[in-house]
């Protein structure tokens, strides 16, 4: 077959229109000839030599066919004709446009999150000259790996750098309270930015003006402080009205002026997370009243750094300047001693990387490699898609041979027929496109609840844009090709003389019986990927984590408001500790310093002390910080001792957990005990990193049962608790609340805050179990999207294999009948065609282990219990499959059965 | 468009076509109509309309080499040849050809 040669023939139409003229000419002139050898007059006989060739402008149209103009007529005239056979066949049409747009829209809304997280540009004047500048290998669990530098340091930079136009500060996203419609305090996540950010951005605001250098002034302008709010937040708090410029705010306590409103295509630099207001970063030293060194040398602020490379100026270039200062740099503007000194900070290096996409997030980091992963996932389904419409396309151009025979017997070209074909699948794969593109927008929108910050509560936000649409017109296009072009291909070469005369020497569906065979491996990878990760999930979240998951719930204040320090600060929480325990509905409360299942948890060596020598083996321990009635509250048994108790302020005493003290003594009672820490602690999360500077030694005073503590997915680590003590600094710490409900926990704590600190706003309330939730997001969306998908899938190989035997039974329609005249029994016709689907299961099902055995790594790091090749999930898709083919070859099998003989035959 | 009863449908053609090129004789169409016609005893006619898109695409497909030459008579004709892939194909012609005569003679017998 030379495709080639057809290629060229659109582009030498004339060539080949003239050698066949001139071969008709020569059959003339021949026919001719003889006639008048056979005494017939010259001019009759070219008459009728004429007559005898047929219609000749019948054949020049044939040949004229490979002109373009022609080729577009016939192309509407194909999308009218599919248009007209998808109404002609609604049921089919409307299988293939649903299966269609499943496996387009899963797709699309998939592809949607991963797009708007990790490969959109700014929606900013020439992103691809942007520049993010940060130490590498400082850890900050917030704000991704390589994004932050101290402020400072970013300010001498700035002064003396040649590469970048200029240079601009973001602080980390963070919150403020300010007051909703109905005035209660609501916590938004702001940006607070260097006067020259949005102009190095290039941005226009929507309305009024953005943050400009005169605004980033130590103090505030003489005017007061200005806000600039995002599009969404303009549009929800304040309807969108334009009035609204030149208006007060109370941002967390602070009246400050609204001046404007960012476009409403911008949506931040943090791909998933949308600031809703903009201030000053000079607006820091407001929010944090304690906070006064933003502008002295020892400053301990860290900001995130977006630079604009000068034109002509590549990556490559900034970075070595940036490497070249970075030792003076260093010495001059490194922050505070105790992380100066530090070996993360010393192996810092500044770099240069680009920022087109925006700067890396939580989002970024966590949810990347499962969104590709569910990306891998939902190709399958795409793919199974194809392959069942190219198996229903092919059953249905089987029904049509005749028609496509007749066609081809009167001299339709195969390159038309085949071209006929695709279009018709086209017309399909654009109305399943444009339904999975509608599905797609919602169903992104429900796959972003399970992507969430489990410190921040918030939501991961992601817009969908026009770039969407274009990967699903793409997907489109490229389905149409890959569902189409077989069954096209196998309808334009059949063969005439044989399906005219009789249906039943049609050659069997070999394609059509391997696309069987392929749905059935493809919805066996998807099931065993679906059983092992759902097994995963039913494990996690039904294994002993050591505490109350149903009951507690936790509310993070936003005490830093408060012009409170050290004891007096501990004072007030206690206040609230024992306002909250006092309602009738809550059974315990506490405050903690960490709550379990963030992702995150502290860690430092420690060591025994006792009567004799110190254990040589130092070990890592994790470490939690607890108030009076933690144990209690969490419901984590204390199995020896006690917990701590009201006084109990200093590091002189720890609970350790059943791990801990079993590894550090060695199985031998360790209550009464000593632990030493083993040089410094907490540097990992320098959220503390102060108040451990110096050794501690404490007094085992109590056994915990032991309890995870970062991830549901890691065993519970060895754990020493410590008592609050009063110099712990800035952070918040956590209210946990024991109530039969979540209501009640509300309750009980909005009436404690009302009471005792009114001017505090209410944050986000988490159960633990909603936590847990959170924190296996991307996990249970994964799981959600697969099992989802296996059953689709399911479904689509159950119809593909009715489809097929369907056909096939009315195909063997007269051997059937022969074999029933033959004295076949119902019986073994049921099992003939019974036998004929499971081989083809059988092949399928082996082509799926195959193919299990390479996908299942992709998903190994999400099981959890479960062995990848677990005896129990194949044999459990094994017999669902089973049961699926069973049940879809039963209505074909019987229809085998009841063929009466005589009319089968007579059929023919 | 009529067809006379024993016109010769297309996809016959093409074996009947390959049949007659098969021992390898090099032929121009109209010598090809004819030798199918005295063959076959007069019994099947090619429509000769169809006949050059159809040798046309048997070339395109590579079972024919087509190359123009001079007849006796001293006029330009396109000569064709039968090719490997042509060779090959006129077996599957002809076992589906043998097929469909089996099995409508199978049928025919239980009627």
């Amino acid at each position: 077959m030379s495709w080639f040669a057809r290629l060229r023939n659109v582009f030498r139409a004339d060539k080949v229109s003239d050698e066949i003229d001139r071969e008709m000419a020569f059959h003339l002139a021949e026919r001719a000839d003889d006639l008048v050898d056979a005494g017939v007059p010259p001019d009759e006989a070219r008459r009728e030599a004429r007559r005898r060739f047929g219609s000749y402008v019948l054949q020049k149209e044939n040949t004229r066919d490979r002109d373009i103009l022609v080729w577009l007529e016939t192309l509407f005239v194909d999308f009218r004709y599919g248009l007209r056979g998808l109404r002609r066949n609604p049921v089919f049409g409307l299988t293939t446009v649903l299966t269609l747009a499943i496996g387009i829209g899963a797709n699309t809304a998939v592809f949607t999150l991963l797009y708007g997280l990790l490969l959109r540009s700014l929606p900013v004047a020439a992103p691809q000259e942007l520049a993010r500048i940060g130490l590498v290998n400082i850890t900050d669990p917030y704000a991704g790996s390589a994004s932050l530098i101290p402020y400072r340091m970013l300010q001498q930079l700035r002064q003396q750098q040649r590469s970048f136009v200029d240079i601009s500060a973001w602080s980390t996203p963070g919150n403020v309270h300010v007051e909703d419609q109905d005035g209660t305090l609501r916590k938004h996540v702001t940006g607070l930015v260097s006067g020259n950010s949005f102009a190095l951005l290039g941005l226009r605001p929507r309305l009024g003006r953005l943050i400009t250098p005169s605004d980033d002034v130590p103090g505030g302008p003489a005017v007061g402080w200005p806000v600039v709010l995002s599009d969404s937040f303009w549009r929800d708090r304040f309807g969108g009205d334009p009035g609204i410029i030149g208006a007060p705010l109370k941002v967390s306590g602070t009246v400050v002026t609204i001046v404007g409103v960012t476009p409403a295509s911008f949506h931040g630099v943090w791909p998933g997370v949308e600031p809703k207001l903009y201030l000053p970063m000079q607006f820091l030293t407001v929010l944090f009243a304690d906070l006064d060194d933003l502008n002295s040398p020892r400053s301990s602020v860290w900001c995130a750094a977006i630079g604009r490379l000068k034109p002509g100026v590549s990556f490559a270039e900034a970075n070595a300047e940036v490497v070249t200062s970075q030792p003076r740099l260093l010495r001059d503007f490194s922050p505070p001693d105790f992380t100066r000194d530090h070996p993360l900070f010393r192996e810092a290096k500044l770099t240069v990387e680009s920022a087109r996409t925006g700067l890396p997030t939580f989002f970024g980091r966590a949810y990347s490699a499962p969104l590709s992963l569910m990306q891998g996932l939902v190709a399958l389904v795409l793919l199974l898609c194809c392959v069942n419409v190219s198996g229903l396309m092919m059953s249905k151009l089987h029904e049509r041979q005749h028609e496509l025979a007749v066609r081809t017997a009167m001299g339709a070209a195969r390159v038309r027929l085949i071209r006929q074909c695709l279009t018709e699948s086209f017309v399909m794969a654009l109305a399943g496109a444009a339904l999975g593109a509608a599905a797609a927008w919602y169903g992104s929108g429900l796959l972003l609840q399970f992507f969430r910050d489990p410190m921040m509560g918030t939501w991961m936000s992601v817009q969908p844009d026009h770039a969407v649409f274009l990967v699903t017109a793409a997907l489109a296009v490229c389905t149409t090709l890959f569902f189409g072009i077989l069954p096209a291909w196998r309808a334009s070469r059949g063969n005439p003389a044989a399906l005219l005369k009789s249906r039943t020497a049609a050659e069997r569906q070999m394609a059509g019986r391997g696309f069987v065979a392929v749905q059935v491996a493809l919805s066996l990878v998807l099931v065993a990927l679906a059983t092992l990760l759902s097994q995963s999930l039913i494990r996690l979240r039904g294994e002993d984590t050591g505490f109350d998951v149903h009951h507690v719930t936790i509310q993070t204040p936003s005490f830093h408001l408060l012009p409170l320090k050290g004891a007096a600060k501990l004072d007030l929480y206690q206040r609230m500790v024992d306002r909250i325990a006092r309602s009738p509905r809550i059974r315990s409360a506490a405050v903690t310093w960490y709550t379990p299942l963030t992702g995150f948890q502290s860690t430092g060596r420690f060591e025994a002390l006792g009567d004799e020598p110190a254990s040589p083996d130092e070990a890592t321990l994790a470490y939690n910080m607890v108030g009076p009635g933690y144990f209690r509250t969490m419901a984590t048994a204390i199995l020896a001792g006690r917990e701590f108790e009201a006084h109990e302020r200093r590091r002189d005493v720890c609970v350790l957990n059943e791990a801990a003290a079993n590894f550090l003594f060695r199985g031998q009672a360790a209550l009464g005990r000593y632990v030493r820490s083993g040089g410094r602690v907490g540097l990992e999360r320098n959220r503390d990193a102060r108040s451990f500077a110096a050794p501690i030694t404490c007094r085992v005073v109590g056994i915990a049962e032991d309890a995870k503590f970062a991830s549901p997915h890691e065993p519970p680590p060895r754990t020493i608790y410590f008592p609050l003590a009063a110099d712990l600094d800035d952070g918040n710490l956590v209210f946990l609340m024991n109530a039969p409900t979540k209501a009640d926990a509300v309750a009980a704590y909005t009436d404690a805050l009302q009471e005792i600190v009114p001017t505090i706003p209410l944050s986000l309330f988490v159960t633990l179990q909603e936590q847990m939730d959170a924190s296996l997001g991307s996990q249970r969306a994964i799981t959600l999207v697969s099992t989802c998908f296996a059953a689709v899938a399911l479904l689509l190989s159950a119809i593909g294999l009715y489809g097929m035997l369907s056909s096939s039974v009315t195909q063997r329609t007269g051997e059937i009948g022969v074999r029933a005249a033959l004295g076949a029994s119902r019986g073994t016709i049921v099992r003939m065609i019974l036998s004929d689907a499971l081989r083809l299961v059988g092949i399928g099902a082996l082509l799926g282990m195959v193919a299990l055995f390479f996908a299942v790594h992709a998903i190994e790091h999400m099981l959890y219990g479960v062995s990848e090749f677990d005896l129990t999930t194949l044999v459990a898709t094994g017999a669902l499959l089973t049961v699926v083919v069973i049940t879809a070859s039963f209505w074909p099998a019987r229809r085998a059965a009841s063929i009466d003989p005589m009319r089968a035959m007579r059929a023919d | 468009m009529t067809r006379q009863k024993n016109d010769i449908l297309q996809g016959t053609l093409v074996l009947l076509v390959l049949k007659t090129l098969a021992d390898g004789r090099r032929m121009h169409g109209y010598a090809i109509t004819a030798h199918i016609q005295r063959v076959s005893a007069d019994l099947l006619r090619v429509e000769e309309g169809s006949l050059y898109p159809a040798l046309h695409r048997m070339a395109q497909d590579g079972w024919l080499r087509a190359e123009w030459g001079m007849t006796e008579k001293n006029r330009q004709a396109r000569f064709y040849t039968i090719t490997k892939a042509g060779k090959r194909q006129l077996a599957l012609e002809e076992e589906s050809w043998a097929r469909l005569c089996s099995g409508v003679q199978r049928v025919l017998r239980y009627v």
